[in-house]
């Protein structure tokens, strides 16, 4: 047995130690992949509060017993999907310029951050979980529910648009 | 440097360390709670659930289903002692009890979207799969007695090859594909309905099927009826498979 089903079987007892055990193990990871998708620090840590509270709520569902990881990134997908609904339908005209806040901080820090941003959102996606998160193929096929050969294909595009951005910037030299 | 690995590195420290210790014992409490809210309910296996179900709901079923073989048996009997005799009307009058065979299991499998209770049943720890078998199951081993007494009386009044098993078995199975088609796909109360107003229409065709081609129901056409009976059964299996997946009134159940 696995550790992480050893750990989902002492929860299932009601043992809530083994609880904090698995928050602990993955709270940083679901935390950057909220702060990806969220404008801000405390907003990310509110949608990785919120996916753990569905992630116990929807403890008892057996579909994802052996894929605990690429169930919590769907869950924070779904956070932060509905957080950002929120928070446009609540938005008001005058505030529409602190939207890109976030995307100003990400220019401030690197020019990959910024490519990955500038990236289509599918592509985007899918190079934040397997370049930021570490996330492997599958893992990545399971989060967004794609086959694994779509993943592959959309890495593909999605890094040669990033090489061909930086070549523009003129940056080749640095990757050959 | 390698373009994966540089974007490895370049990404892989985006927000790492911004997380606090106090938002994760935030989380851990929060989790601890929410789990404490929640009902933990007892895990069943697929028997014990098959049984919980019979209690439930089975018994009026099968209480259903006699009644109708009970009819059906007798009204055959009438018909068979007005001279009905010989392949054609014998498979004519199978076919048909067949279709009222299969029309039993209607309000049973259709309950759930009838009283909207899905979003129950799948808070009970078994999967739809899991109660979509139990309850096809329950219907199936009902059927089945239902056409062996048809089959049984039938063979009392002409001895019949067991070929001729084609004539309910077609009948039977293409209701209950047209059955499982419409509750993958039908999204509302009129379900039932629907699928009761299918099965009228099979009745209606065989009926004009006697009346027009009556040969259709003759002993050299068995054969044919095997074969196509063959193949509906295979998609029944088909669609019963990509049911199991989650039908469309499922869509609107949180999961």
């Amino acid at each position: 047995m696995t550790r992480e089903a050893n750990l989902l079987k002492k929860i299932e007892q009601g043992d809530l130690t083994y609880l904090d055990e698995l928050i602990a193990c993955y709270y940083p990871d679901i935390f950057r992949y909220c702060l990806w998708h969220t404008e801000n620090r405390q907003t990310a840590e509110d949608a990785a509060q919120e996916t753990f509270l569905r992630f116990v709520r929807y403890f008892d569902r057996m579909a994802y017993r052996n894929k605990v990881k690429a169930y919590l990134y769907k869950i924070a997908a779904n956070v932060c999907i509905d957080m950002r609904t929120k928070r446009r339908s609540e938005e008001l005209p005058e505030n529409l310029s602190m939207r890109e806040r976030g995307y100003e901080e990400a220019e401030d820090e690197a020019d990959f951050l910024r490519l990955v941003r500038n990236l289509p959102q599918h592509q985007q996606e899918l190079v934040i979980l397997r370049f930021g998160q570490d996330l492997t193929l599958r893992e990545c096929a399971q989060v967004t529910g794609l086959p694994l050969r779509t993943v592959q294909s959309r890495l593909r595009s999605a890094l040669k648009k990033i090489e061909r951005q930086l070549r523009k910037g003129g940056k080749e030299n640095e990757y050959e | 440097m390698n373009m994966n690995k540089k974007l490895k590195q370049e990404l892989s420290h985006y927000g790492r360390g911004e997380w606090s210790q106090d938002s994760l014992q935030k989380t851990c409490a929060a989790a601890r709670a929410a789990y404490g809210e929640q009902d933990r309910k007892e895990r069943i296996g697929f028997w014990k659930f098959v049984i919980r179900q019979i209690r439930f709901a089975g018994g009026s079923l099968w209480i259903l289903q006699a009644a109708v073989l009970i009819v059906t048996c007798l009204t055959l009997d009438i018909h068979l002692h007005a001279g009905a005799s010989g392949y054609g009307p014998l498979g004519f009058v199978l076919s048909l009890a067949s279709v009222a065979t299969a029309m039993t299991g209607i309000p049973y499998l259709c309950r759930s979207v009838r009283h909207g209770m899905y979003e129950t049943e799948t808070a009970s720890r078994v999967s739809f799969a899991g109660l979509l078998l139990a309850r096809l199951l329950i219907t199936g081993i009902g059927n089945l007695i239902m056409l062996a007494a048809f089959f049984a009386l039938a063979s009392l009044k002409m001895p019949l090859s067991i070929n001729a098993i084609g004539y309910m078995l077609l009948p039977f199975s293409v209701i209950w594909l047209g059955i499982m088609v419409l509750m993958r796909l039908a999204c509302d109360q009129l379900l039932p309905a629907l699928c009761a107003a299918y099965s009228i229409i099979i009745m209606a065709a065989l009926f004009a099927l006697y009346q027009i081609v009556p040969q259709v129901f003759g002993q050299s056409s068995v054969l044919i009826w095997n074969i196509v009976c063959i193949v509906i059964i295979a998609g029944l299996a088909w669609q019963i498979r990509t049911m199991a997946k989650k039908p469309a009134y499922m869509d609107g159940v949180s999961m």
